[in-house]
């Protein structure tokens, strides 16, 4: 299952516990021209799918194949807006476990600077069948 | 992808709640390599309109910001050809911030439940005015050729 | 309600409302210097605490805006005597005899601790 890619690159992986990326945020992605016309600004949820992604690849790169989808977040908040021009680093670091589910510390930086700070579990689905459904 | 996640809008009732609808479809971008829809975008669509109902409760002309998210939880997926299915109830309006509770639902499940706040341009619940940022916009309109921002 | 109890509840507020670990609440955690609250955490910790508790806090009642914006009560930087009167009357459980020897109206987030929200609450419910 393809997933749709976030993220640019990982510059930092311990497998199953911490996991670096960037992603750079340009003008031409299509999602600024509605948010919002005339003052781009990087939609926090996907910042956060960002982080999911990032958290993703952490656990995967222990050599779990299963998936592993957004379950539920806390404390979302920010400490300025992230903009065009700007190159996210996102860290994602796993945190504890519940109920089978992963917790992750996530942060947000662009040029040393904090961005945002989050916490998010995964949890490990089955795959849907391919297609639409019968 | 576009970014507008409320495809119509059934109720609107100021300071109260929202009730909005959003189609779910291979027709969006990233849906033709996924199975299910992704829960950031089921976030995003309680924030749009939990937005939608903070702004008109507000009047005028604001911008409104996510302030932050208290909490959210997705205990089950939206497929493509779902129509899901949003609420979206004020639970606190103040001059500095409005307090919203989201519901998603696909067929009455629950797809997406959210507890966030908004803020509005300009007021303290925007990150802190940070004037090399307002001073790199002005530059960047200019380079590419858009109007100057009007000041509130 | 038993004073364990209040306590555990208001932490279990604060930590929700700022996204931190309980154990990183204590009773003598400054909200904005301790855990790094901001404008926008204090309406969600007023939100919080009613919920928990059932009680319904007035704008202001909890965290008084005026004392940054009314020119009586802040002259170059420092809490006037009007200022402080107004925090006395506003905060009663809040400890302003320590504040008094200083009283910089940067100082006045650090009136505002965990253990002030406890005591507010204590008040609150205790009416």
């Amino acid at each position: 299952m393809v997933e749709f890619h976030f993220l640019d690159r990982i510059v930092e992986c311990e497998p199953g516990i911490r996991v670096v990326a960037l992603k750079a945020l340009a003008y031409n992605e299509e999602f600024f021209a509605d948010h919002f016309p005339g003052m781009p600004v990087a939609p926090g949820a996907m910042i956060l799918e960002g982080l999911v992604q990032a958290g993703r690849h952490c656990v995967s790169a222990v050599g779990d194949t299963g998936n592993w989808a957004l379950w539920r977040v806390k404390g979302m908040r920010f400490n300025r807006f992230a903009t065009p021009g700007d190159v996210l680093r996102l860290e994602a670091e796993r945190d504890k476990e519940e109920d089978g589910a992963i917790w992750f510390k996530g942060k947000v930086e662009a040029d040393g600077e904090p961005v945002g700070r989050m916490r998010f579990a995964l949890r490990p689905v089955t795959g849907l069948p391919d297609g639409p459904r019968p | 992808m576009r970014y507008v996640l409320i495809d119509r809008c059934l109720e609107l009732d100021k300071g109260v709640r929202i009730r909005t609808v959003k189609c779910v479809t291979r027709g969006e971008p990233f849906l033709r390599e996924l199975d299910r829809y992704p829960p950031t975008l089921v976030l995003e669509t309680l924030l749009q309109t939990g937005a939608a109902l903070a702004r008109v409760t507000a009047g005028g002309d604001k911008r409104s910001f996510l302030g932050k998210i208290t909490e959210a939880e997705f205990p089950a997926f939206a497929q493509a050809g779902d129509r899901i299915d949003v609420l979206v109830e004020a639970i606190q309006s103040r001059p500095d911030g409005t307090m919203l509770h989201g519901e998603a639902r696909v067929d009455g499940a629950l797809v997406g439940r959210a507890e966030f706040m908004i803020g509005f341009l300009p007021a303290e619940l925007v990150p802190a005015p940070d004037p090399k940022a307002d001073e790199r916009r002005r530059l960047t309109r200019k380079a590419i050729g858009l109007p100057p921002v009007e000041e509130a | 309600m038993e004073d364990n109890e209040i306590i555990s509840k208001v932490t279990e507020c604060v930590a929700n409302a700022l996204g931190r670990d309980e154990e990183e609440v204590k009773l003598e955690s400054v909200l904005s210097r301790d855990l790094e609250a901001e404008s926008i955490d204090y309406l969600d910790i007023t939100f919080q605490l009613e919920k928990a508790f059932g009680i319904k806090i007035e704008k202001d009642e909890l965290f008084p805006q005026k004392i940054f914006q009314d020119a009586r009560y802040v002259s170059d930087g420092v809490v006037t005597a009007d200022g402080l009167a107004f925090l006395e009357q506003k905060l009663p459980y809040a400890d302003i005899a320590s504040f008094r020897v200083d009283p910089k109206v940067t100082a006045v987030p650090n009136l505002f601790t965990v253990s002030l929200l406890v005591n507010y609450v204590k008040t609150k419910i205790a009416a």
